[in-house]
């Protein structure tokens, strides 16, 4: 009786722990951890910023193939966003650029990065970084640095970790090649290199290394799916009055298009939704409305912003002003000199093949269309239906219209209203199209039958495409919602300028930023070289190469070479 | 012994399921914003008939893969042969749907043996299809020669049993072979000569093939063990 006493307690306890241990692992196991490298860490407002973005497993540091979407804000202290960038994500990396406009004032600004499915985790858990913008005619240069410990007061420095990085001279005159060879390392590795000049602040500079070595578990929630296809929208159906949430409402969503489309999707019990959003809505409008609301309700859809951060960025900083001026002033003038000569940085190009996106077509089945130039012109809907739409029966009951459509028998009336589309979006009261003639519609497609999208049901379709997008002059019912879609950043990729094609020999030639090449293979068992040119700029230049491994190792190494020449040809 | 072995079972178990989560998170996103099917109302003929208009009488759980690229698994739908068309049983509301034609590209049925039957729809011309946008066939062999089998059902003349009307269906397969050259070649009638007639310049090694393998080509059996066979030797 003991012994079998003293063995269930140990299953139970072996149980236990199992359970404990799963629990743990459950919640490291699906964890993100994102580091964004950009080209450098100081900008004059209107250069373009170099980014490459890591999505990393944050249990074994690999490449993460789970989000396909990144997000980037760029923000002041105690503002909100000034820019928001939604990237593509592939297989763990992304890469591109984006335009720091020319309006942004001298400062510190912040740079988050993450992505959605981090939100689980927290906000604390995204990537955060720092750099200095100033505004290209701010001569006076009047603010504070963020306080934080000066990591190395050398401003040239070569780390000793892998992989090495060799050139084939430490100092050189403008406009001379570079040759760089990164030594052999042991491991596979997709690295970003910058090659950029050394702005003497390397305070806020933190490497792969540094920011995955201080990651660390964060409690999980599971309140967001991971964005493991495209884009996901959240958003609330509420009672504008009482703020209660609305469970089971079906909220629809459609945009412009040439074809009815429509997307949907039920509210919980937390009156929440989401949506995935392709590549096909990237910068249109989005038409959201809800459909069968109750007579007197009033229903109200809260879309939550993806970029959205709670707390505002409010660094600590020195108590006097301690910026290496002369370098900032040195970049203003550089800005100045390329805009009037009109040199670019570099050449954009795309660097990954498009996908065709998909559209959610309501119906894909043929149908009759009616061009309504193909008959006299009729003033008002109510006409049209009269006269050229025979399935359709429009009726005026106190002071609005119904529409039905017409069984195929030809004798009796659907029960329901059929669902109506203008320019391919969904419209939830025929009233709105019933000024419509012929003179400013072009085409309309009738399907007379009961059809299904998904588990909706609709009484027939009426699709009509107006000469002149209609759809946006139509006001927005109380529970409807009309949002713009943001693009999603376009990659590209910068390419270093050779002296020897510029057609203008006496034209300057300045740039703080020689060679940035994001998606490097370090092949392991090879050397890897690379090479660029030097500029008219002189100055000491940090040569940085930041990356991971195929096996999740971080890769983070430094080295710096020299410009000078006999004449100092820059104008301070 | 067995409490360690016991032991060590257990934290396996648990270290797969966590390393599974990953697949299941993908999962769930890919359940909860699967595309929607589209189609329209389709009622069921209330005529009495004899013979079956469908191909699989009962409701079977199935995948769809639609002409987008995209896939949506779990469907519980029918293939009427008489039609041409799916029909969808919509479980949310019982109501019954024949699938946008153009929308489908494949769909994968699954039968009493736990397997599954591969149809596909091909954009071949048929004068006497209802509907325009190709024919389902079923995916009887793939490879440098291919066959497909139209699971046709025609209706017959009406017969008048005891002063009532019965439709008659019959069982109408078609079978087509596709070339490497993407030319397809159709068959009504199963039998030795007209297969061979489709091959004239490779008849007399076929004859052999035949004879050697016991190939009874009146059946659909005898037909799919002949290509393969085709494509196996490299005849074609």
């Amino acid at each position: 009786m003991r012994t079998l006493l003293k063995k269930t307690y140990f299953i139970l306890i072996v149980q236990l722990l199992a359970l404990m241990c799963f629990t743990m692992q459950a919640k490291s196991a699906v964890q993100e951890a994102v580091y964004l490298q950009t080209d450098r860490m100081t900008y004059i407002a209107g250069e373009s910023v170099y980014y490459k973005m890591y999505v990393l497993d944050a249990a074994s540091k690999k490449r993460s193939d789970l989000s396909k979407i990144g997000y980037i804000e760029l923000r002041a202290p105690k503002s909100d966003p000034t820019l928001k960038i939604r990237v593509k994500v592939d297989a763990g990396l992304a890469s591109g650029c984006f335009l720091l406009p020319d309006t942004l004032s001298s400062g510190n600004y912040q740079v988050v990065a993450f992505t959605s499915f981090m939100r689980n985790q927290g906000e604390k858990s995204f990537f955060q970084s720092n750099m200095v913008i100033v505004d290209r005619f701010d001569k006076t240069l009047d603010f504070k640095k963020i306080k934080s410990s000066p990591k190395d007061t050398n401003v040239c420095h070569q780390t000793d970790s892998l992989p090495w990085i060799r050139t084939d001279k430490k100092v050189y005159a403008p406009r001379e090649k570079v040759v760089v060879s990164l030594g052999k390392t042991n491991y596979k590795a997709n690295v970003s290199v910058s090659v950029y000049e050394e702005s003497g602040d390397t305070s806020t500079d933190r490497s792969i290394v540094e920011t995955l070595n201080g990651w660390s578990a964060k409690p999980l929630l599971t309140d967001y799916l991971p964005e493991s296809r495209s884009k996901i929208l959240r958003g609330r159906v509420i009672d504008a009055k009482t703020r209660k949430n609305i469970q089971t409402a079906t909220v629809l969503l459609s945009c412009p298009d040439i074809v009815p489309n429509l997307q949907y999707a039920t509210t919980n019990a937390n009156g929440m939704f989401q949506m995935s959003l392709d590549t096909y809505y990237d910068g249109k409008e989005l038409f959201f409305t809800l459909k069968d609301v109750p007579a007197g309700s009033n229903w109200k859809i809260e879309i939550e912003d993806n970029f959205n951060l709670s707390d505002k960025w409010e660094p600590e900083l020195m108590t006097d002003k301690v910026l290496t001026d002369s370098f900032l002033l040195k970049s203003q003038d550089i800005v100045s000199i390329n805009r009037s000569y009109e040199l670019e940085e570099g050449v954009y190009e795309d660097t990954l093949p498009k996908k065709e996106p998909i559209c959610p077509q309501l119906f894909r089945c043929p149908v009759k269309s009616i061009y309504t130039s193909d008959f006299i012109p009729l003033n008002d809907f109510r006409e049209i239906a009269v006269e050229i739409l025979p399935t359709v029966s429009i009726v005026k009951h106190d002071e609005t219209y119904k529409a039905r459509m017409v069984s195929f028998m030809g004798n009796e009336y659907a029960d329901k209203e059929p669902a109506i589309f203008l320019d391919g979006v969904y419209v939830d009261d025929i009233n709105k199209i019933m000024d419509l003639g012929s003179d400013r519609i072009l085409k309309i497609d009738v399907i007379q039958t009961e059809r299904a999208f998904g588990d909706l049901v609709f009484y027939g379709v009426i699709s009509i495409i107006s000469k002149s997008n209609e759809i946006l002059k139509t006001k927005p019912a109380s529970n409807s919602l009309r949002i713009k879609s943001d693009h999603s950043n376009i990659s590209k990729s910068f390419v270093a300028i050779n002296p020897n094609s510029i057609k203008d020999k006496h034209a300057p030639f300045f740039s703080q930023l020689l060679y940035w090449n994001p998606n490097l293979e370090l092949m392991g068992s090879d050397h890897t070289e690379f090479e660029f040119f030097t500029s008219d700029n002189i100055g000491n230049y940090t040569i940085k190469v930041e990356g991971i491994s195929d096996d999740g190792t971080p890769v983070s190494s430094s080295s710096c070479i020299k410009v000078i020449t006999p004449e100092n040809i820059l104008v301070k | 012994m067995k409490n360690i072995l016991y032991l060590a079972f257990l934290l396996i178990c648990f270290s797969i399921s966590a390393q599974n989560s990953v697949g299941t998170s993908i999962s769930k996103v890919d359940s909860i914003f699967s595309p929607k099917l589209t189609g329209e109302l389709y009622k069921p003929d209330t005529i009495s008939s004899r013979g079956e208009q469908f191909f699989n009488v009962q409701w079977v759980e199935s995948s769809v893969l639609l002409s987008t690229g995209e896939r949506i698994d779990g469907v519980k739908i029918k293939y009427n042969g008489f039609l041409d068309e799916v029909i969808w049983q919509n479980t949310s509301n019982f109501k019954q749907f024949q699938l946008d034609k153009s929308y489908i590209s494949d769909f994968w049925l699954k039968n009493d043996m736990d397997s599954t039957i591969h149809f596909q729809r091909l954009n071949i011309t048929d004068s006497t299809a209802r509907n325009p946008s190709g024919i389902f066939v079923e995916v009887a062999v793939e490879g440098k020669l291919s066959l497909y089998i139209q699971h046709k059902v025609s209706h017959l003349v009406d017969e008048l049993v005891a002063y009532k009307y019965f439709v008659i269906y019959e069982k109408t397969p078609l079978y087509y072979i596709k070339l490497p050259s993407n030319i397809y070649f159709r068959m009504s009638e199963l039998n030795r000569k007209s297969f061979l007639n489709l091959f004239p310049e490779q008849k007399k090694t076929l004859s052999k093939m035949i004879r050697a393998n016991r190939l009874n080509l009146k059946t659909a059996n005898g037909l799919i063990r002949a290509i393969d066979l085709m494509n196996q030797s490299r005849l074609y």
